[in-house]
């Protein structure tokens, strides 16, 4: 369907809605939000609209991402044009009519305030279909377990910048891993490693978040 | 009270850095790949907000001979030992005076910064982020040519900076990077996790001596595996 790539193009270079003037080869024409809500009045699917259009436009950008070839305000742009195309198919995730792949808890680890890596993960997740319940900076594992406690079926997702609070993965892990061990938890940041994250009894460390989306899928 | 005595903090400006808007590019990691037109002028607008916004600090202590001991794999500075590694107690061979310093950008721009994300926009938001990374980045650069100028009418020579945190040197170790420094130096307060508060914060120490080298740092020694930064063009204007 040729709306649904137009769709994923302007996903891919974050051309959010027709008055932004950008990319230069799509100025002045429809973006993420007029051609979402045209795809739904021709009787396209949310879900159609959400794999073929937005997931494709969002995988494009996160392979540039993680070979070099885009930065992270490629990504940040790109994130940008999907949630305008979300704003429209909203209702259906509220009706149950388009369903959401599941969902992520994510939050940066206690004593540890960085913010932008998480928040990178949480964009590219969500254009991926994901919930994400995002519960910010400094999370104590208490906080994540409570959160556990209210949503059913999820996966983790711990980031942490400095080689001393990624140590306080460990205990957030351990705590998740004892309140059920079948929740997947995944780890990221800077200073991290495979090695690390098995040691650490965590299911899988990833380097970006498009690595992840890709293994999940 | 520490036992330095010499302690100096400078004000600076925006103007006092000269930072163009390629050097924010390259620090968002368009080196060698131009940025789109949007993100360019987006860069160059923030550019001109940040110094409302900054209240950048840049200060040392200054530790002589006596105070100094190296070893090849530490260093001890006024009775605090530090567990440089190697590549980093090579750095300070000759030293005969040690600067600890520390620059921050202040909690001003770390709420700049936020109220971009909290705005929704989180382009300009990251925009905010890499010029507080940037500046602070360039006020350690600031003081490094201030060093130089101070020592070379005594023909000393002044090694890189070395910050706890990289090159196998345990950024816990900046708790004594800080005990080096009188309370609240230029406004930093250090957590328990060894995290500066403002965030666009740095600390470290430079030797100087006349028998020391500035040597290759940063990215050809750096060991951190998964960088999307490492620095192609080290001479940015
Ligand atoms: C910019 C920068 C700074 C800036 C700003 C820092 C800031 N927080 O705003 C400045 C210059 C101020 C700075 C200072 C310091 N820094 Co610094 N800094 C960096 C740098 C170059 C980039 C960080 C960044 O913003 N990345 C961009 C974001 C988007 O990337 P990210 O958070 O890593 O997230 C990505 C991935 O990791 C992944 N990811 C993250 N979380 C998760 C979670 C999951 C589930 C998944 C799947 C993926 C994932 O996906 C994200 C998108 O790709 C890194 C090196 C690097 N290349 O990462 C060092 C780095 C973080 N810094 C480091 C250090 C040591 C310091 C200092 C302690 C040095 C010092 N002594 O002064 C200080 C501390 C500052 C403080 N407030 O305490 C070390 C930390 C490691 C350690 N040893 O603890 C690093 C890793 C550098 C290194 N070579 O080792 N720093």
């Amino acid at each position: 369907m040729e709306i649904l790539e137009k769709l994923s193009e302007c996903i891919e270079y974050g051309k959010s809605n027709k008055e932004f003037k950008h990319p230069p080869h799509l100025v002045g024409s429809d973006g993420a939000s007029e051609l979402t809500a045209i795809a739904l009045s021709q009787g396209i699917s949310p879900d159609d609209i959400l794999k073929k259009g937005l997931m494709t436009g969002m995988n494009r950008i996160g392979e540039k991402f993680s070979t070099g070839k885009a930065f992270i305000p490629n990504l940040l742009i790109s994130a940008k044009a999907m949630y305008a195309a979300m704003e429209h198919l909203k209702p259906f995730f509220e009706s149950g009519e388009a369903k959401h792949k599941g969902t992520m808890l994510i939050g940066t680890v206690a004593g540890d305030l960085h913010d932008i890596g998480k928040n990178i993960v949480k964009m590219v997740m969500e254009g991926d279909g994901w919930k994400v319940i995002d519960l910010g900076v400094n999370v104590k594992t208490e906080l994540f377990l409570e959160n556990l406690n209210k949503t059913e079926n999820c996966i983790v997702g711990l980031s942490a910048l400095l080689t001393t609070t990624m140590l306080n993965m460990e205990e957030t892990v351990r705590e998740i891993k004892k309140f059920n061990e079948s929740i997947k938890v995944f780890v990221g940041g800077a200073p991290l490693s495979e090695e690390f994250a098995l040691k650490i009894g965590a299911d899988k460390y990833f380097a970006d978040p498009h690595s992840l989306t890709k293994y999940i899928n | 009270m520490i036992a330095s005595m010499n302690v100096q903090t400078y004000n600076l400006l925006m103007s006092d850095l000269g930072i163009t808007e390629k050097r924010i590019l390259c620090g968002m990691g368009y080196y060698d790949d131009v940025a789109p037109e949007y993100i360019i002028t987006a860069t160059a607008e923030f550019l001109k907000l940040a110094d409302k916004n900054a209240d950048l600090k840049v200060g040392f202590a200054e530790y002589s001979a006596e105070q100094i001991q190296l070893t090849r794999s530490t260093v001890s500075i006024s009775g605090y030992t530090f567990n440089v590694g190697k590549i980093i107690a090579n750095h300070l061979k000759g030293a005969e005076s040690i600067i600890v310093f520390a620059a921050s950008a202040g909690e001003k721009f770390d709420k700049w910064i936020a109220s971009q994300f909290n705005a929704n926009e989180q382009l300009y938001g990251y925009i905010a982020d890499t010029i507080g990374s940037e500046i602070v980045e360039s006020a350690c650069d600031w003081l490094e040519n201030f060093l130089v100028a101070k020592f070379e009418g005594i023909d000393w020579k002044c090694s890189n900076r070395l910050s706890p945190g990289y090159c196998n040197w345990n950024v816990e170790e900046q708790h004594k990077i800080f005990a080096l420094l009188p309370d609240n130096f230029c406004g930093i307060k250090l957590n328990e996790s060894a995290l500066m508060k403002p965030i666009k914060s740095i600390s470290g120490i430079i030797a100087a001596g006349r028998e020391v080298r500035k040597l290759d740092y940063q990215c050809n020694i750096c060991n951190l595996e998964h960088c999307y930064k490492r620095r192609k063009d080290k001479n940015l204007e």
